[in-house]
């Protein structure tokens, strides 16, 4: 290899390339940062480097493109953006004008562009044809038709017929690329969006360009179901109907779908979409740019997470125990029924997704309703919402893509804020070093350093990076708020702004909202009760309430009856054992959910609830930004917003809720956090740790027929080594025994995974009942549980 | 064969950049097992650093490479504009009538396949042909069939 340098040019100057070469100046001045060039005849002035179709655009002027997209890398491919330019140096003097593509070119100074000359609609229409040389044709059963790039620069630069008669290359139509991709091989155009999508954005490399010439396709690689968390991406950047929605095919045609603006509530990112409508029904959602937030994209979950609106699980009226059976009540004898059950002693789990407004509602209801402060939204792994709140330093999502060093300590962006794990992953190959920290690798599609440690050794492992910290410009931490104040000192320690990935989309709104048994509204000191008392009109007890942990522990005593509040302690309590017990001990249940969850199952009362899409209101996202959600659909006909509820309550009580919010002055308190968790002690078998997973666990997501596909097994993740010593393959069923219960799962080996664990994912069904500890034994074997 | 190490990380340090070694690395494969084997690309991707996918297109794209185990003797045959004007297609039927082994089949006993290939960069030899790696033209149709019984050999 020769290592020479290039040929020096003179400095500052570009060595020409062809034509006359421009006299060096001595100290070239910086360019200007504008140019000005004429589009059709009529000057105008744009920013240095802005390509000639982005400047075509701006004045408003038509110009066909299929490969260019203003989110991806220009490459050229496709050739219909044809423009005809004059201007050196892309022509030379004496010469006339010669057409090139808008989307490579930037303008220059001098630049004369046309955008309708005569060679320019002729090189397009050339180009047109030749792209419909093998394309099907088939826009009467195309999802596409009406939204069709290929219809739309067709008539308007196409030629009017076609002059080949030879027969079409025959591809995979109908092609499932699961889980929720159909691929149409005949109707690409191979302009290559998903393609470059796939490598500069999600760097997942889902989908290739696979064989060449004629014959090249896009597919997976090796033809395998596509897997990753953002393919819908792929249907909104493919201009024509070649990669389209499973759930959208065949359901909807532009011109009849109703467009209403509304934000994501899968999670606590808060991605902005617009939700389409046919009729009352939601056909797709599409992705609303919002920089701040989404930064312009959106995952499935999100994209697809809409199902639940209409799932026939869905509880659409009120249920009453009657001899150890739920059944069908009005809602005036629910309501009377729970509010006379949680007359005394009552304390209440959730509300973590909950609108504010409602959240709100809620903490009013607990406090002048049911006299209390027995009151936590934190159900789960989760112990704070707002970094604030603990005496950190919130961060704003958008402060990723300036950050120099991201700390992700013990989370995954991935699993827990997705949209977010895109920002970072395209940091990540600039200029943001990553530290991924802790028993499972969490950040695998880009550059990272890796510190596998057990979670009792994070704070040390974390007060030990103090120095990169220090160095550091803009750092930034990660965490999901898993673990305790041992923890959060340590973080606290480094100083740095702390994003905070949620379990509960809305945690956020409720932590603020006071639903926390150490604060009122606004992270109000509970010694302000008495301002409080006077905003609501009745009176608020001061005395601090329990966090989830103890009002599980103190039910059968002097906690009474429970009041669930979309929350299923069942499926997220880390303490599973203590979660089951305390539902059976509880003297009266209420239950207020979109399903019949296993804790419902076990209510005296069941309140059915509206639920996203269903009700408007405000949500609070992750980095605190507060956005409006809308109702969209109508949801059950038999059940309720979450907020009529809670008012209906307040009235069968004897109490009124109060629209206006208190006016205090205190400062906000400082959330207390559990100590944190000890280590667990060496023992026989791998330690079970549990971590989110984005469509493992429960909420919508759970019974949401459009995640049908994605819907698996429990799976349990291993060392390859560990999975080799108990002689397991990928894919062998296993039991998992401890103490006395045992869960049944499928193998999936994971060089990710530290040595000595087993990985489970978050909020299923029979996890949390497991110990700290776990054998893992081939399912078939005879096996003694013990 | 083994994959061997030593000879891919020869390869790589030749390369600025580890996404240069894959054509080199695939053939490394292709050598000592007589096609790229899916363990290969694996194997590729791998050593790069690279995505499966990634790996699997770049394969896919030269014709060059075999992913399934050859026949004794492979004949490809270019179609692009020159060759399909000199007869490609012409001695494709040939064959076919000949043999009953259309384009992009392998006879019965795994003696010979035959291909068709985008430009081999040979135009001048046009119809031009690569058998067994080895370049010629211009073919005729019974050219082609002594080539497929292993009986070419004399030009290059
Ligand atoms: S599938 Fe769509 S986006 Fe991908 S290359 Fe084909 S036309 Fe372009
Ligand atoms: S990242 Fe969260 S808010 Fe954004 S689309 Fe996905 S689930 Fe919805
Ligand atoms: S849009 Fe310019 S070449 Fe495709």
């Amino acid at each position: 290899m020769s290592s020479n340098p290039p040929a020096q040019s003179p400095a500052g100057a570009r060595p020409a390339v062809d034509g006359p070469r421009p006299a060096a100046p001595a100290v070239s001045p910086p360019p200007p940062a504008t140019v000005t060039c004429t589009i059709d005849g009529k000057p105008y002035t744009f920013p240095r480097g802005t390509l000639i179709v982005n400047a075509v655009r701006q004045v408003g002027h038509p110009i066909p493109y299929y490969c260019y997209h203003q989110k991806l890398a220009p490459v050229g491919a496709c050739r219909v953006c044809m423009v005809s330019v004059l201007g050196a140096p892309l022509t030379r003097p004496g010469m006339g004008p010669i057409v090139t593509t808008g989307c490579t070119t930037p303008v220059f100074e001098g630049l004369e562009i046309e955008t309708m000359s005569e060679a320019a609609k002729l090189a397009r229409k050339q180009v047109l044809q030749f792209l419909l040389i093998n394309h099907p044709l088939d826009c009467p059963v195309c999802d596409k038709g009406g939204e069709c790039d290929l219809q739309d620069f067709t008539l308007g630069y196409g030629p009017g017929v076609s002059e080949f008669a030879e027969r079409k290359i025959l591809r995979r139509k109908a092609d499932d690329l699961g889980p929720f991709l159909v691929l149409d091989q005949e109707r690409c155009i191979l302009c290559q969006r998903c393609v470059r999508y796939e490598n500069e954005v999600t760097g997942e490399q889902n989908l290739v360009l696979k064989e060449r010439g004629d014959r090249t396709v896009i597919d997976t690689g090796r033809g395998e179901p596509y897997s990753g968390y953002f393919s819908g991406n792929n249907t909104e950047l493919c201009p024509v109907g070649a990669l389209t929605s499973r759930t959208y095919r065949f359901k909807a045609r532009p011109w009849d779908v109703r467009p209403v603006a509304t934000v994501c509530q899968g999670c606590a990112v808060g991605c902005n979409a617009t939700v389409n409508l046919r009729g009352d029904r939601i056909v797709r959602l599409l992705l609303r740019d919002n920089p701040q937030t989404d930064g312009g994209w959106l995952c499935d979950r999100g994209r697809y997470g809409f199902g639940h609106t209409t799932a026939p699980a869905r509880l659409d009226r009120p249920l009453i125990k009657r001899n150890g059976e739920l059944v069908a009540a009005s809602w005036e004898d629910a309501v009377s029924a729970a509010a006379a059950g949680l007359r005394q002693g009552a304390a209440v789990l959730g509300g973590g997704r909950l609108t504010d407004e409602e959240a709100l509602l809620l903490s009013q209801l607990v406090r002048v309703g049911l006299k209390t402060n027995d009151v936590d939204w934190r159900v789960g792994y989760q112990t704070f919402a707002a970094p604030e709140a603990v005496g950190m330093q919130g961060a704003q999502i958008g402060d990723i893509d300036g950050a120099d060093l991201v700390l992700l300590c013990d989370t995954s962006l991935l699993e827990e804020a997705p949209v977010v794990e895109i920002r970072l992953r395209r940091s990540a190959g600039r200029n943001t070093s990553v530290i991924d920290l802790g028993p499972v690798r969490n950040f695998r599609h880009g550059p990272s350093r890796r510190i596998a440690c057990a979670p009792e050794d994070l704070p040390a492992r974390i007060a030990a990076l103090t120095p990169d910290f220090q160095a550091a410009k803009s750092p930034l931490i990660v965490w999901d708020g898993r673990g305790g104040e041992a923890l959060a000192e340590a973080i606290r320690g480094l100083g740095a702004r702390v994003l905070v990935p949620a379990e509960f989309n809305n945690a956020r709104g409720a932590e603020i909202a006071g639903l926390v048994p150490d604060a009122l509204p606004g992270y109000h000191r509970l010694d302000e009760a008495a301002v409080f008392s006077k905003a609501w009109g009745a009176a608020v007890p001061s005395a601090t309430g329990r966090h989830t942990q103890a009002i599980l522990a103190a039910t059968g005593g002097d906690v009474q009856a429970l009041y669930l509040v979309g929350a299923n302690p069942l499926r997220t309590f880390p303490d599973g054992a203590l979660a089951a017990a305390a539902l059976d001990r509880v003297g009266f249940l209420v239950v207020q959910d979109l399903f019949l969850t296993e804790a419902a199952h076990r209510a005296d009362v069941v309140l059915p609830a509206l639920g996203p899409l269903e009700k408007e209101g405000h949500v609070t996202n992750m980095s605190g930004v507060r956005q409006a959600v809308r109702r969209i659909v109508s949801g059950p006909s038999g059940a309720k917003a979450d907020g009529e509820i809670f008012r209906l309550l307040a009235a069968a009580l004897g109490a009124t809720l109060a629209d206006v919010p208190a006016e205090v002055a205190s400062e906000p308190v400082r959330l207390r956090l559990p100590a944190g968790s000890a280590s667990t002690p060496p023992g026989e078998g791998l330690r079970l740790i549990v971590r989110p997973a984005l469509f493992a666990g429960g909420g919508t997501a759970a019974h949401d027929p459009n995640f049908d596909p994605v819907r698996g097994g429990t799976v349990v993740r291993l060392h390859p080594e560990d999975a080799a010593e108990l002689q397991l393959a990928e894919g062998d069923a296993v039991h998992l025994q401890s103490g006395g219960t045992a869960l049944r799962a499928v193998v999936s080996k994971d060089g990710g995974v530290a040595r000595g664990y087993a990985v489970l994912a978050a909020h299923v069904a029979g996890v949390q009942g497991l110990g700290p500890r776990v054998r893992v034994a081939p399912a078939r074997a005879e096996v003694t549980v013990g | 064969m083994p994959w061997d190490a030593q000879a891919a990380d020869a390869v790589v340090a030749k390369y600025p950049s580890p996404r240069s070694a894959i054509l080199p690395l695939l053939w490394l494969g292709q050598n000592s097992d007589g096609h790229v084997t899916p363990e290969t690309v694996e194997r590729v991707a791998d050593r790069l650093g690279l995505n499966i996918s990634d790996v699997e297109s770049v394969l896919s794209f030269y014709t060059m490479f075999r992913t399934s185990p050859p026949a004794r003797h492979r004949l490809q045959i270019c179609r692009s504009l020159a060759c399909a004007m000199k007869g490609a297609e012409e001695i494709l039927e040939h064959i076919a009538a000949a043999t009953g082994v259309a384009a992009g089949e392998q006879s019965a006993d795994g003696g010979f396949s035959v291909e068709v290939v985008e430009c081999i960069a040979a135009c001048d030899h046009a119809p031009a042909y690569l058998c067994d790696e080895r370049m010629g033209g211009p073919l005729s149709p019974q050219k082609a069939l002594r080539l497929l019984r292993g009986e070419g050999g004399d030009e290059q």
